[in-house]
């Protein structure tokens, strides 16, 4: 057996067997832009037919992702009852946006309700009543539907609504999602009404109904991911993003 | 060139281990992660062979009564004497040109022929006709068409040409009528005869009311208390996870998983479309709410396909403890969303003696249009040795079937009063009748209550009491109530 | 003259009828099984009970004396000649049973294997604490032959006439039987 020759062979091969896939590898990817680009514009195009319009542009098409691992953080009534009435009130007559949201925070920190998850949403001025909104993001995704809701009057925590679902983990294997185009047309699909949809915003989130499950209460979960869509000033629907 | 000669060769060595790895990592980042992860033996080697029950051994006379003559009875097990394999062969013999007809015939007809040396095959739930000809290989005989339903079987010595029928649905009976006597069955009766202990009696001759139905005068048994064990006691193992698996799909990694408070882990596919549920004590429910595709299945087509999804989704035994034989207890036709099915309840024989849960069933199957829409099992498992042991003990006398009724008469009827029986105005004797007029059966067997002080996974010997649609258990021995189950209850 | 009447009385009670019952039945003791003509080669005892009651339960062969030896009676002749005018010996047949109920409904069931058609009697005497008597009630049956019905297989599916028919059918035969 002459090896140096069967070397010399098998290095050839080797590296044609390469060559050929780098050249594959790199032409499906430019192939994947203009087709992508040209969906998308199809796509806008079939839902404006159907009276769906889009605000802005389709976000871009996430990688494969996998499910995430929550526990369901409850609150204790009494102790957060207790921390509201502990709370000492401002003097002033006027409390500032900023100075809000700085007892805000400085009060879910005392209370162990603060982390990096924790990510300030919207703030509402009614009068002297200030509504502050925080949402729950893990990774930069956010977790819906999962929030802190804060009332706020004369600088101290008048209530608290809090829905929080804590981040354990990811799950194993991730699966590809649907885009956006996708998640628009099942929207299209679900929709009986004959008016118009203005979609406002469209988003990757993770994503569980807890009205699905009924009985004991629960301790984890899994949420998937979807695509959070908003529309009509301010309907929202989630759209599971496995593709089946 | 003598020296660069002699680098060359490890030069060339090093580029082929080079390129190899870099193919390799073209080609994983070619086809990405699943490649690895989803490479499983078990799709090379293919699922190990799991054993599936035939629709035969499943389906088997729920009680197999002989008239020995003068009221006197016995009841057989399934496998004495092949009873009803014997009768199954005489209904495949008959040659429709030998058949003279077949007649309806009066309640009171059947009574009285039944008064000679006889035997009735009783099932608890009725079996279509058309079905159950068509699977049997039975030929189709002229007439026998108006028979809707094949509940019981009979022959009797006082007419032994024919073979009787009873259509539970309809509440009628009939007979087959043909030129020859059925011989074989005429030896079986004399077999058994010569062999059996006739302490079976009437509930009717015992107590002076009307039902036929037969119970023992008494009872020597050394069944005692057996400990059990759930199939899954601990959900959190790979055994649970396989399982769960198998409604799934390949992998659980993209199921909704939630645990419960109480211990309880959920599965959930989709919009909740299909859920699994398996409780902290080893309960598993599966609930399938997609709309199936396939067309309406006749009953053993629907025992088919539930024999075949247990097989896969648990098997028919327990990895551990010993071996239990699954039998039809009851069936029924149902409808969901217009469509048509059958709920098919399960039970398992320990040896003669049959298993009984008071909140649920070893096994609960729904098949509606080929799909398999509901799935119960609590399975629990004895060891061999534990269920062995009683076998060394003395016999005991259990308690008077007729007495066990007689003492708890009013717990029957507050019992019965709840699945909507109507027992107003009734008091003392007037009650009693009325309710063992009800009784269906009573057999000895083990039972799980929902509740037992300090006694927790424990079957208790008892009597099983059936008025129909509900299950009464007794303590074997004391007579005690021990609880009860609604058969068809949600 | 009163006194004559009764006699009458007493005398026609025990020459006519099958059953007879004691003098002093207790009403919630009751003698359900066997009824006045059983079949077959066993017999049932069953006594219902509607009161805690303590019950002692005998069984006998009514036997007749043919020479010195004392042989079973012939349900057919019972049947149709009666046994009132036969002298009757009572054999036992097992050993008189003591049953103990309890609560408002209880059932005394046995039965006897073995045994050979002819005329029976069974007596359940209610006794009290000291072991006395209360109350006692007798019941005799005939036992026939097994596989003595009088209608064979097809004649019960040939008969598809009303009771009163048949009942009139069946005056007539057994008018012609002699």
């Amino acid at each position: 057996m002459d090896w140096t020759k069967a070397k010399t062979i098998l290095i050839v091969a080797l590296l044609i067997t390469n060559i050929f896939l780098l050249c594959l590898y790199f032409s499906m990817k430019t192939d994947n832009g203009p087709t992508e680009e040209r969906l998308q514009a199809e796509t806008i195009a079939l839902l404006e037919e159907k009276q769906i319009y889009i605000r802005g542009n389709l976000p871009d098409e996430h990688q494969k992702m996998p499910v995430l691992i929550v526990e369901y953080d409850r609150l204790d009534p009494e102790y957060i009852s207790q921390k509201i009435d502990e709370q000492k009130p401002s003097d002033e007559e006027y409390v500032s946006r900023e100075e809000v949201l700085k007892k805000t925070e400085e009060f879910l920190k005392d209370c162990g309700l603060w982390n990096k998850n924790v990510v300030l949403n919207k703030v509402e001025q009614n009068e002297d009543t200030f509504i502050v909104s925080y949402r729950n993001e893990y990774e930069g995704i956010p977790i819906e539907d999962s929030y802190i809701i804060c009332t706020v009057r004369k600088g101290a925590v008048k209530e608290i609504d809090r829905f929080w679902l804590k981040p354990v983990g990811y799950g194993k294997s991730k699966k590809a999602t649907l885009s956006a185009s996708a998640a628009l047309i099942d929207l299209m699909r679900s929709k009986n009404e004959r008016d118009a949809i203005l979609v406002e915003d469209i988003k990757m989130v993770y994503w569980l109904d807890p009205s699905d499950y009924e009985g004991e209460t629960a301790v984890s979960d899994t949420a998937l991911p979807a695509w959070r869509i908003t529309y009509n000033e301010g309907q929202i629907k989630h759209v599971p993003a496995y593709s089946d | 060139m003598g020296k660069p000669k002699q680098y060359i060769e490890p030069v060339k060595n090093l580029i082929l281990v080079v390129l190899f790895f870099t193919t390799m990592l073209l080609l994983y980042f070619f086809w990405g992660n699943p490649v690895l992860n989803s490479f499983k033996i078990s799709d090379l080697i293919g699922d190990e062979a799991v054993e599936v029950p035939s629709y035969q051994s499943v389906t088997q006379p729920g009680r197999i009564v002989v008239h020995l003559g003068g009221g006197s009875y016995t009841v057989l097990e399934e496998e004495d004497f092949n009873a009803w394999q014997k009768y199954i062969e005489l209904l495949q013999g008959l040659n429709p040109a030998e058949v003279l007809s077949v007649e309806e015939i009066t309640a009171e007809q059947f009574d009285k022929i039944m008064e000679f040396r006889s035997i009735v095959y009783r099932f608890y739930y009725d079996l279509p006709q058309e079905a159950f000809l068509k699977r049997y290989s039975i030929k189709d005989i002229h007439g026998i068409d108006q028979i809707g339903e094949f509940s019981n079987f009979g022959f009797s010595s006082g007419s032994p040409e024919s073979l009787f029928i009873y259509d539970g649905s309809k509440n009628k009976y009939y007979r087959i009528v043909s030129a020859k006597a059925h011989e074989e069955m005429d030896k079986l009766l004399s077999l058994v005869e010569s062999s059996s202990n006739a302490n079976y009696r009437r509930i009717g001759d015992l107590t002076g009311t009307a039902n036929r139905t037969v119970i023992p005068i008494f009872l020597s048994t050394n069944m005692s208390e057996l400990k059990c064990f759930p199939e899954f006691e601990d959900l959190n193992t790979i055994a649970v996870k396989e399982f769960a698996q198998t409604f799934f799909g390949e992998s659980l990694d993209f199921v909704r998983q939630i645990h419960g408070s109480k211990g309880t882990h959920i599965y959930m596919y989709g919009y909740g479309e299909k859920v699994l549920t398996i409780s902290a004590s080893g309960k598993v429910e599966y609930k399938n709410k997609e709309t199936s595709q396939s067309s309406q299945q006749s009953y053993f087509e629907a025992l088919d396909t539930a024999l075949q999804f247990v097989a896969a989704h648990g098997g028919w035994q327990t990895e551990e403890g010993m071996e239990m034989s699954p039998y039809v207890r009851f069936a029924k036709a149902v409808e969901n969303n217009k469509q048509k099915g059958y709920r098919i309840i399960f039970g398992m024989r320990l040896r003669p003696e049959s298993l009984y849960l008071e909140s649920s069933h070893s096994v609960m199957v729904e098949v509606i249009h080929g799909q398999v829409t509901q799935y119960l099992r609590d399975m629990v498992y004895v060891e061999e040795p534990e269920y062995l042991k009683q076998e060394g003990t003395a016999k005991r006398e259990a308690f008077s079937v007729i007495n066990m009724i007689a003492h708890n008469y009013t717990y029957i009827a507050s019992v019965l009063s709840e699945s909507g029986y109507d027992f107003s105005g009734l008091e003392g004797e007037a009650l009693f009748d009325a309710v063992s007029d009800l009784v269906v059966f009573v057999k000895a067997g083990y039972v799980k209550p929902e509740y037992a002080e300090n006694k927790e996974n424990v079957l208790f010997p008892a009597w099983i009491v059936n008025t129909g649609s509900t299950l009464i258990y007794f303590d074997l021995y004391s007579a005690e109530p021990l609880g009860h189950t609604d058969l068809w209850e949600e | 003259m009163r006194r004559i009447i009764s006699v009458l009385l007493i005398l026609s009670v025990f020459l006519c009828g099958t059953v007879f019952a004691a003098a002093t039945a207790d009403p919630a003791v009751t003698i359900v099984s066997p009824s006045q003509t059983v079949s077959g080669n066993n017999l049932l005892v069953s006594v219902k009970m509607t009161a805690p009651k303590t019950i002692k339960v005998y069984v006998y062969e009514e036997k007749e004396k043919v020479g010195d030896t004392l042989v079973s009676i012939d349900p057919a002749a019972v049947a149709e000649e009666g046994f009132s005018s036969k002298t009757l010996y009572s054999v036992s047949l097992i050993t008189p049973e003591t049953f103990e109920g309890t609560g408002d409904l209880q059932f005394y069931n046995k039965q006897i294997d073995d045994i050979t058609p002819g005329l029976y009697r069974i007596k359940v005497e209610v006794i009290d604490k000291d072991n006395a008597v209360t109350a006692s009630s007798t019941h005799r049956t005939v036992v026939m032959p097994k596989d003595s019905e009088t209608a064979t297989g097809n004649e019960i599916f040939q008969s598809q006439q009303t009771g009163a028919l048949q009942w009139v059918q069946n005056l007539i035969k057994s008018i012609f039987k002699n």
